[in-house]
């Protein structure tokens, strides 16, 4: 798989995808090519359709049409082992959704051992690592209810890297934190940037989407508006909903 | 020092002569208390009663009457005098049938020759409940799991199960089981046929507590355990499950604690657990002592456990 993103294909493809939830049209044919390496900032007013969109990336939810690849992979196909795809793509969630009986590390360990097959030791030393890149290191034996939003977002992050994804997928992360500790988060993540790491944020941190993202796609109502250089976007948005967006957004900073 | 200062005053001194007058009522009251349990008994309570109230009014009117204390001793004697006398013209009275019913309840020579067999017996059905529970809880989990289940023709046999089940006596579905069973050939034991018929019905009972418990934890537990890579079968078992059967522990064991009462209706395919080896020996001797033997032995098992769920009810709503 790694010789085919040698050859130039995009690490995530996105082919008119559509998505439903009754009558109500959450994606209305979004096309998008994600290249490794690339830090996508996804923004847009809430019910764009941006976490739908990373939902069905990694197959929590089912488009109702068209296709989505990673690295070649149609994940739409029913013959797909989505469990395969998932182990490429990581992602984070709005409510952290460590696993409440488990420490720390052991929220890190479950999915290498079960998934992976992992041994014990292994898995130990490599999430000791992990909690240790996140600041956690001391907190490996922490149940998730002794950690406060921020921490435990980092053991969520540390988890998803368990995995050693290509792909990271980062679904409004942010959103359900404290002021004071969104900061430890976005480092975090913008570390796991520099290292290369493709990601996929959905954010409302309009400096993160400066400051780490090489690429900003603005959504509204189920569509791809804007898509192109962050900084080029926010000093100079060519669709009207894109200023609207930002004026509203903007007179808040 | 402070002494010397405090009695200086006029009023402090003459206080300390005109201590106030013992009411003669209450002493009174409680002279005929004493007697009311002793050589006087009904006249001297009532009597004791009656000066304790005389003498509180007194006491209450005027400042310089004291014995407050007294007259409530007087009052009190008199009452459990009263109430002695009462149960002593009870007894007297119904000599005959507390004579009959110590006989027909508590037959001495019933109890030493029925209760050890009834104890017996009751390990039968302690051993009934606690086999039948192993499969109940495995069967329960698994219907549960149908009932949840993507595909709706699970669901739909899970659920017509859990209704018809549930829509039915158990006594009915223990007597339509244990014969059904021997008519498709299969002759079980009687105990076997007894577990059988007791997994099918509370396993529905039970796949609805596991099925709440499962649905009650959030499901971004398990879509971050799938996006993990994990399977639905892995993902419930290390994430969902263990959360979930913490949660419906004290309900369970409630459910065990009416399992094991209702382990006395297997009698009537002839199980000798405990209620039938009463049954017989109330027939043998024409007399209720072996079943009174029955439910002590059952109340000595369920009062704990109850007290046992209470606990963990407690502890384990503290753990979230």
């Amino acid at each position: 798989m790694k010789t085919s993103l040698d050859s130039g294909e995009p690490m995530i493809r996105i082919v008119d995808l559509h998505k439903k939830f009754g009558d109500f049209v959450a994606l209305a044919g979004i096309d998008l090519d994600v290249q490794p390496k690339q830090v996508v900032v996804v923004v847009g007013p809430s019910g764009s359709g941006k976490s739908t969109m990373l939902r069905c990336i990694n197959g929590l939810e089912q488009a109702t049409r068209g296709n989505i690849y990673i690295e070649g992979i149609d994940v739409t196909h029913r013959a797909t082992d989505i469990n395969k795809v998932r182990e490429k793509v990581g992602m984070v969630f709005q409510s952290f959704n460590l696993f409440p009986h488990l420490t720390a590390l052991r929220n890190v360990t479950l999915a290498p051992i079960k998934v992976k097959k992992m041994s014990q030791d292994e898995a130990n030393a490599k999430a000791l690592v992990l909690l240790d890149k996140v600041g956690l290191k001391e907190k490996a034996d922490a149940f998730p209810a002794h950690l406060s939003g921020g921490q435990q977002q980092r053991v969520a992050i540390a988890r998803a890297l368990a995995m050693d994804p290509d792909v990271m997928l980062f679904d409004e992360v942010t959103s359900a934190l404290d002021p004071e500790l969104v900061s430890e988060v976005l480092d975090t993540m913008k570390e796991l940037a520099h290292e290369g790491m493709t990601m996929l944020v959905v954010t409302h941190e309009m400096g993160f989407a400066k400051e780490v993202g090489t690429r900003l796609i603005f959504m509204d109502e189920g569509v791809v508006v804007e898509d192109g250089d962050p900084t080029q976007i926010f000093n100079d948005p060519q669709h009207p909903r894109t200023q609207d967006f930002f004026s509203k957004i903007l007179s808040h900073m | 020092m402070s002494d010397a200062i405090e009695l200086n005053p006029e009023g402090q001194m003459l206080s300390e002569f005109e201590k106030p007058d013992v009411s003669g009522w209450a002493k009174a009251s409680l002279i005929m208390g004493i007697l009311g349990l002793t050589a006087l008994p009904v006249v001297g309570a009532i009597l004791a009663i009656v000066f304790a109230r005389i003498a509180k009014r007194r006491i209450l009117l005027d400042d310089a009457l004291a014995g407050d204390g007294l007259a409530t001793a007087g009052q009190t004697l008199g009452v459990i005098g009263l109430l002695l006398a009462g149960l002593a013209i009870f007894i007297l009275l119904m000599q005959q049938r507390l004579h009959d019913f110590i006989v027909d309840f508590f037959n001495w020579d019933t109890i030493k020759f029925w209760w050890p067999k009834v104890g017996r017996a009751f390990l039968t059905t302690l051993k009934l409940a606690v086999v039948s529970e192993f499969f109940i809880l495995l069967v329960g989990l698994f219907v549960a799991l149908l009932r949840i289940s993507k595909l709706k023709i699970f669901r739909f046999i899970a659920t017509v199960y859990i209704d018809v089940i549930r829509g039915l006596p158990l006594i009915l579905q223990i007597f339509i089981i244990y014969f059904g069973l021997s008519y498709l050939g299969l002759n079980l034991s009687r105990f076997a046929a007894g577990a059988v018929a007791l997994t099918v019905c509370y396993a529905a009972y039970e796949a609805e507590i596991f099925r709440a418990g499962i649905e009650s934890i959030h499901k971004g537990q398990m879509e971050a355990s799938r996006s993990l890579g994990m399977t639905y079968l892995q993902s419930m078992g290390y994430v969902v499950l263990p959360q979930a059967i913490r949660r419906v522990i004290p309900p369970l064991s409630n459910e065990f604690i009416m399992l094991t009462k209702d382990t006395a209706l297997v009698a009537f395919i002839g199980l000798s657990e405990a209620f039938l080896v009463g049954k017989e020996g109330m027939g043998r001797d024409a007399n209720v002592t072996p079943l009174v033997g029955v439910a002590l032995f059952f109340l000595l098992v369920t009062i704990p456990a109850m007290r046992v769920v209470q606990y963990l009810e407690v502890r384990l709503s503290k753990g979230d």
